[in-house]
């Protein structure tokens, strides 16, 4: 009997996905392309809603003309992934044309999406993004990665409900974990 | 930890979504099936499987004239979210113009590097499509293997034709297929 390849797949890339996007084929869905498979994305709840809207209100004015909060907006991270993560903070320019592909900090808050968001982290080390945290819901905590590489984050330090945290590239933006989560 | 998350599900690609992509030209330079949504690369076929693709045609074309159209490495648009390219179908005679055709009085691959997945995924995929008959031309083997009986689970029953036998389709029990004409 000849041996069979394993069962290799070939990933949607990006490009493709974006021109079904642009088609209206997913019009009534809510997907994330995530190395080269499509993914729907967990239902919102109040306190993901909730945290959303805090880190939006105290991180908007305090980067004002310093860099872009992009808030479950795609994100253009590598060729066969295009997730829509909770907040995107994002060098200034302009993004009619292109989703950002770079980003000084990606924060994703996880009430049912810890383990999936876990695995982001590969996706965005590997685009390079240099800080990622999780705002982890059920634990009321934060998880903050550092050091990408093409692994995942080399570091993972966790914040708690008392503490407070800056993203690295704006160590005057300080967030206190409580005032994101109750 | 409170690990209450849910394991990743994939939405699989749909055969409207596939189809208005291969229309676009994106896999233009790619073989590419579409097989519960994955887009998954076709093996490279060697003169073996060529040959036994050829003389299966070279029988079934002239003998199914009139009766049936035989459709040589085309997309079976076989499930919402599968579009295979069968080695050969022999499906009902129509206008195949517009859309591809979804069901058939035979499928058949033949499997040289393909074989755990036309014996798996794939049995799978045509026996849930309904088709009604499903042969693996098994080059390494040098046997056909004949899988009848579709149902959402697989085929019911698989019976070996060796290189001395013949099998004839169920739907045309006229048309004889000798292994060893196929087959070297």
């Amino acid at each position: 009997m000849a041996m069979a390849m394993s069962e290799a797949i070939r990933p949607l890339k990006r490009n493709e996905y974006d021109r079904l996007v642009a088609l209206g084929a997913f019009a009534d869905e809510k997907l994330e392309l995530l190395a080269g498979q499509l993914v729907p994305m967990s239902p919102i709840g109040p306190p993901h809603s909730s945290a959303v809207d805090e880190l939006a209100e105290l991180l908007l004015p305090a980067l004002l003309g310093r860099a872009r909060v992009r808030t479950q907006s795609p994100f253009a991270v590598l060729d066969s992934s295009e997730p829509e993560p909770d907040v995107a903070v994002v060098p200034r320019g302009d993004y009619h044309t292109e989703h950002p592909s770079q980003a000084h900090l990606i924060i994703e808050v996880a009430e049912s999406s810890l383990q999936r968001d876990r695995e982001k982290q590969r996706i965005y080390a590997q685009a390079g993004v240099p800080e990622y945290w999780i705002v982890n819901v059920p634990e009321r905590c934060l998880e903050v990665y550092t050091d990408p590489g093409h692994e995942g984050y080399a570091s993972c330090q966790i914040v708690a409900h008392e503490g407070s945290v800056a993203p690295r590239a704006f160590p005057d933006v300080v967030v206190e974990v409580s005032r994101i989560l109750r | 930890m409170a690990l209450s998350s849910l394991s990743p599900e994939i939405r699989p690609l749909r055969r409207q979504e596939y189809d208005k992509l291969v229309e676009l030209g994106v896999f233009a330079n790619e073989r590419i099936e579409l097989l519960e949504g994955q887009l998954v690369p076709m093996s490279p076929i060697g003169p073996p499987h060529s040959s036994a693709v050829q003389r299966l045609t070279k029988l079934l074309l002239p003998a199914l004239l009139g009766r049936a159209e035989v459709f040589v490495q085309s997309p079976f648009a076989a499930l919402d979210s599968s579009e295979p390219e069968p080695d050969v179908a022999i499906v009902p005679t129509g206008d195949y113009h517009r859309e591809h055709p979804n069901n058939a009085y035979l499928i058949i691959e033949v499997a040289q590097a393909s074989l755990a997945r036309d014996r798996g995924q794939k049995q799978g995929i045509y026996a849930q499509a309904g088709v009604p008959e499903y042969w693996i031309v098994d080059v390494a083997g040098r046997c056909i293997e004949v899988y009848t009986g579709p149902g959402h689970e697989g085929y019911a029953n698989c019976q070996i034709v060796a290189h001395e036998g013949s099998v004839a389709p169920r739907a045309f029990p006229d048309v004889v297929v000798e292994v060893s004409r196929i087959l070297r």
